[in-house]
């Protein structure tokens, strides 16, 4: 990144320099004051939740303001415990297929990816389009069909239904992602490495790879997050409770009848948007190491 | 058109399936987890929808039965009420239903006309059932299911709010429709700002109680009985409460639907509503203060009071299950055992085995107490139980709700609203 | 790496070229043509190791639902009743009978015009934002990511009362200017609104994937542009918007399939019905309700193939369209 300020700084007397820092401080101010004010009409929602889990489960409702008046750590304490298993559990189920679909979309998708963008072969643009039209029927449709073919192969309440299929590039979306990224690469790198007599493999492995990063992470990122957040087909393939994923155990806490536990879902909610905050955060800095920070500088 | 066979049903999705079992048989090892039958162990899977209280008094009812019945393993399916269909049906569809499995009434009939429910004559006493209620779970004398309780529709009183706005609750053995209105009205006009004197209810059994009081029952054989003109009154009354105040606009009218945590009485931000009795403790609950149980108003020319005892649910067997014996043992001990009794109260209803009620009385929580004596109270008024519905009536609620929704917004006439409402439901019924 | 670096691209510095000069033509010699023909066929052949677990994905997993979903759509396939075939049936029934299916389907489509364009304009400009070194960068960008995360929760049913309802966060703003506002989630006029708004809210993936093709563009360009004397607003014209635009076009292309199929925001914030008075039932959720409340799933099937090829064919004319705008650098 070019920076302004050094550039700015040579040539230029102290009182002019400090007349300069001083707009920009002030622009930088209030650019800040801008983004904050704006994250937090953003995050108000957050805020509203997670004062809620701090609240008496009885007060949730009652109570309008969003500083609790008292605070009680039982909503998290009754949440972790209140389902057949302690919240951990499902925690580590869902981190298992959250993994699992990561690495799986990774490898799969990558690879896809490669041949789509860098390489030739009869049909491609068929096949490419075979490719995107997958992403578009809805899911409801197919539920049933999936399911009978998943109990046939006597995958129901096991993870493979719902790791399996990322290992065979299902989701296209994160094909068409790195399709895009990878034609973004100019393509003078992989010819100088072909004249050089490198394979196609080791062009996808030392140069396209280590060049996509903010792919990679996009994917991994975007995999991570909707893996976890995913209901309706952990609901339909997992109906041991044993098995139980966070977003199937969360909505156990609710009853349209009535008697919903409320405080502890909000509580339980809170805490499931830890690993997938937390994953975000790791993640983020790949996201923004890509030519720009790599060795071409 | 459809002149396929159940058997045609069932294999083509199989068949289709097969196909791709065959290409991935390398990696399509094992049996499906959870019914191993080893050892002469039988595992049952039993399915329910609700929170994570019934959850957790349903297993350890379960628990119970498990030690009583060595040799049978339950492996519970539960899921909330919006995604339990959802799965129930992919897995009915699929060939892979529950061996027990809960369902409400208005989806008994079609199930079980769709051939998915065992007969249970002779796989569960009813002996000790209330007769009446019973009735409800069959159709065309095959018992397909077993109530597991029941609740009735009444009116739910927040005694606080009336108590500050120096109201007194009504009688309710002689209030008419107008009489709720006023007072209503009155309530919100006496209190502070943002409170309101009840709010709407779009539930169906608050129509069904409506038309009973005219002669009219809601459904016949697979279509609506209840008349154009009753619905039409309907939904002007829904109307006129809020033109004269005594609920909310419609917009907030809308946003505040029926969720039971969230409405007016259990906020404190209104003095009464409709809901069914197994509600109140929640509605107790949230609001801190005392709610009362009222009967349904209705006009004085009423020819009955149109309450009625609602089955809360049903316990049924799969009709593919090689398990029924087995599966006829755990309902039977769910419905006719004084410990499962116990263990699970009045969470599914208020039980309707005579002698488990007896000897679970006195441990009751508060609000099934007073439900309980609000049920005796109207004993010997109310309606019989309703029978097992048409088909379709489960889409009933949202189709009522919607057409309301039209009125209230004044896109129809309440005339027009029901007109289209009747047509719509005949064509969803059968 | 090292081959890398010894061949850094040559960059124009006005204006990146659009599209260098493909490949030289083929040779004239029969030796050169089979050499050509040689080196062809063991790229397929290298590319089809390459597509070796999607093709696999795609038969075994990927196609049987998805043809097992078209032919119910010429079935009257109910979920528990007796079925069978009825031809084009279901698709009559669609455009001529079902007045529903005719609201979803605006309903959609209005969604879909106003809030894909916002949310990507959104996305961008802070992306763009983001990416000029403010300080405290990663802060900010979790922070506006933060809404994605919590967009498809359960829980998001009660938030958004609490912003749209009537006692919400926007009437108390509304407040301050002495504007008393209802409740806009309950207003059928004003409900779909709303969940524009929340679609815009969830701006985060959009965002994240515009600041990754962001960091995509060499920082030689802007260097060799800077030595040139094109000021900021050119390089942003000339630099970055057309090496963005394979980004801006992969947005727009899945924000237009993602916003056709969204489901899962409506179905939890208006209770699963479309309520009030079916102005948010969406195109997606009405297919829903025919297949897993009415059990029809072969109408349920019919509707979901409509969409596919509404679907299709507007990605279809979004790529015809992109030949005008979007530009590769591998070209």
């Amino acid at each position: 990144m070019t920076n302004n300020r050094d550039a700015k700084r040579t040539g230029l007397n102290d009182t002019a320099m400090a007349r300069v820092l001083l707009k920009l401080r002030g622009q930088k101010l209030l650019t800040h004051l801008v983004l904050i004010l704006f994250g937090l009409m953003m995050l108000y929602p957050l805020l509203w939740m997670i004062s809620s889990s701090l609240k008496p489960e009885e007060i949730i409702f009652r109570e309008q303001g969003l500083i609790p008046t008292s605070i009680t750590f039982d909503n998290f304490v009754n949440g972790w415990n209140a389902l057949r298993h302690p919240f951990s559990h499902y925690l580590f189920n869902s981190a298992v297929i959250t993994a699992g679909a990561v690495v799986g979309n990774l490898l799969a998708c990558s690879l896809a990816a490669y041949a789509f963008a860098r390489l030739e072969f009869p049909f491609k643009k068929f096949w490419f389009a075979v490719m995107l039209g997958t992403i578009m029927l809805p899911l409801h449709v197919v539920l049933v069909p999936q399911y009978i073919l998943f109990s046939e192969l006597g995958w129901i309440n096991t993870f493979y239904p719902l790791i399996v299929p990322k290992f065979l590039a299902t989701d296209a979306f994160f094909i068409f992602l790195m399709v895009q990224f990878i034609r973004t690469l100019p393509r003078d790198l992989d010819e100088a490495a072909l004249i050089d007599g490198a394979g196609h493999w080791r062009i996808f492995s030392r140069i396209i790879i280590p060049l996509s990063t903010p792919a990679l992470a996009t994917t991994a990122i975007f995999t991570f997050i909707w893996t976890w957040n995913d209901f309706l087909s952990q609901l339909i393939f997992l109906t041991n409770p044993d098995m139980h994923t966070v977003p199937v155990a969360l909505r156990t806490f609710l009853d349209s009848s009535g008697d919903s536990s409320w405080g502890p879902m909000f509580a339980m909610s809170v805490i499931a948007l830890g690993p997938i905050f937390g994953f975000f955060l790791a993640g983020q800095k790949y996201l923004v190491r890509g030519i720009a920070t790599s060795g071409l500088k | 058109m459809t002149t396929h066979t159940k058997r045609l049903t069932r294999r083509v999705l199989p068949a289709l399936a097969v196909v791709g079992a065959m290409t991935l048989t390398a990696c399509g090892g094992g049996d499906s987890g959870g019914d191993g039958s080893d050892g002469g162990d039988v595992t049952l899977r039993v399915a329910w929808w609700g929170s994570d209280e019934r959850q957790r008094i349903t297993e350890e009812a379960i628990a119970k039965f498990e030690e009583q019945n060595e040799g049978i393993k339950i492996q519970p399916e539960y899921s909330t009420f919006d995604a339990y269909y959802d799965q129930l049906t992919t897995q009915v569809a699929s060939n892979d239903a529950p061996d027990v499995f809960a369902v409400e009434i208005r989806r008994l009939g079609e199930l079980a006309r769709g051939g998915v429910m065992a007969d249970l004559d002779g796989l569960v006493g009813t002996d000790d059932l209330n007769q009446e209620l019973l009735e409800s779970g069959a159709i065309d004398g095959v018992q397909y299911g077993i109530p597991t309780g029941a609740n009735a529709f009444a009116v739910m009183a927040n005694t606080k709010v009336f108590e500050d706005a120096g109201i007194d609750l009504p009688d309710d053995t002689s209030w008419t429709w107008e009489d709720y209105m006023e007072l209503s009205a009155e309530l919100t006009d006496t209190t502070d700002s943002g409170l309101y004197g009840t709010q709407i209810s779009n539930n169906d059994a608050f129509l069904k109680i409506f038309a009973a009081q005219r002669g009219e029952a809601f459904y016949g054989e697979g279509e609506l009985a209840v008349s154009e003109e009753t619905v039409t009154d309907w939904f002007a009354y829904q109307l006129e409460q809020i033109d004269e105040g005594a609920t909310p606009d419609g917009p907030r009218s809308v946003e505040i639907g029926e969720n039971v945590e969230t409405s007016l009485v259990a906020t404190n931000t209104g003095a009464m509503g409709m809901w069914w009795t197994n509600q109140l403790g929640t509605l107790t609950a949230g609001s801190g203060e005392e709610v009362e149980l009222l009967r349904m108003p209705s006009d004085a020319g009423a020819q009955t009071g149109g309450m009625f005892l609602q089955p809360t649910m049903f316990w049924t067997v799969s009709g593919n299950s090689a398990k029924q014996e087995a599966a006829g043992k755990l309902v039977d001990f769910l419905v006719n055992d004084p410990e499962a009794g116990a263990i699970m109260g009045s969470d599914r209803g208020l039980p309707m085995n005579s002698s488990v009620l007896d000897s679970i009385r006195d441990g009751l929580p508060e609000a099934d107490v007073k439900s309980l004596a609000f049920i005796d109270d109207i004993s010997d008024e109310t309606d019989v139980p309703p029978t097992a519905l048409p088909g379709g009536a489960g889409e009933i609620p949202n189709l009522l709700k919607r057409y309301s929704e039209e009125v209230y917004f004044e896109r129809m006439t309440p005339q027009e609203a029901a007109a289209a409402f009747i047509t719509e439901a005949n064509s969803v019924l059968s | 790496m090292t081959d890398i670096q010894e061949r850094p691209p040559q960059a124009d510095a006005e204006k990146p070229q659009p599209a260098a000069a493909g490949r030289p033509p083929g040779g004239v010699g029969r030796e050169h043509t089979l050499q050509i023909r040689k080196r062809r066929r063991k790229e397929a052949l290298i590319a089809h190791l390459f597509l070796a677990p999607w093709f696999v994905g795609l038969i075994a997993i990927t196609s049987i639902p998805l043809l097992a979903s078209l032919y119910l759509s010429f079935t009257d396939y109910h979920l528990i009743q007796d079925w069978g075939w009825v031809g084009f049936e279901n698709y009559r029934t669609m455009f001529t009978e079902d007045p529903r299916f005719l609201k979803a389907l605006s309903n959609t489509t209005i969604y879909v015009v106003v809030s894909v364009p916002l949310q990507l304009a959104f996305a961008l400009a802070l992306a763009l934002i983001l990416d000029r070194g403010v300080r405290g960068l990663p802060i900010y960008r979790s922070i506006y990511y933060l809404p994605s995360l919590l967009g498809s929760s359960v829980a998001i049913a009660i938030l958004w009362r609490k912003v749209f309802g009537a006692d919400g966060l926007f009437n108390e703003f509304l407040g301050f200017f002495g504007y008393e506002g209802t409740s806009w989630v309950g207003d059928p006029s004003t409900a779909l609104g709303t969940l524009v708004v929340l679609n815009v809210w969830t701006f985060g993936s959009p965002m994240v994937i515009f600041l990754a093709g962001l960091r995509q563009i060499p920082p030689s360009y802007y260097e060799a542009a800077s030595i040139d004397g094109a000021g900021k607003m050119r390089q942003f014209w000339s630099i970055t918007l057309p090496l963005l635009t394979p980004i801006i076009f992969f947005n727009l292309v899945l924000q237009l399939i993602g916003a056709f199929q969204s489901f899962t925001q409506a179905y939890v914030v208006s209770g699963g019905n479309g309520s009030p008075a079916d102005s948010t039932l969406f195109y997606t959720m009405y297919v829903y309700q025919k297949g897993f409340n009415s059990f029809q799933m072969g109408y349920a099937s019919a509707m979901a193939w409509v969409l596919v090829l509404i679907i299709a064919v507007l990605t279809a004319v979004n790529f015809m369209m992109s030949k005008y705008w979007v530009f590769y650098s591998d070209k």
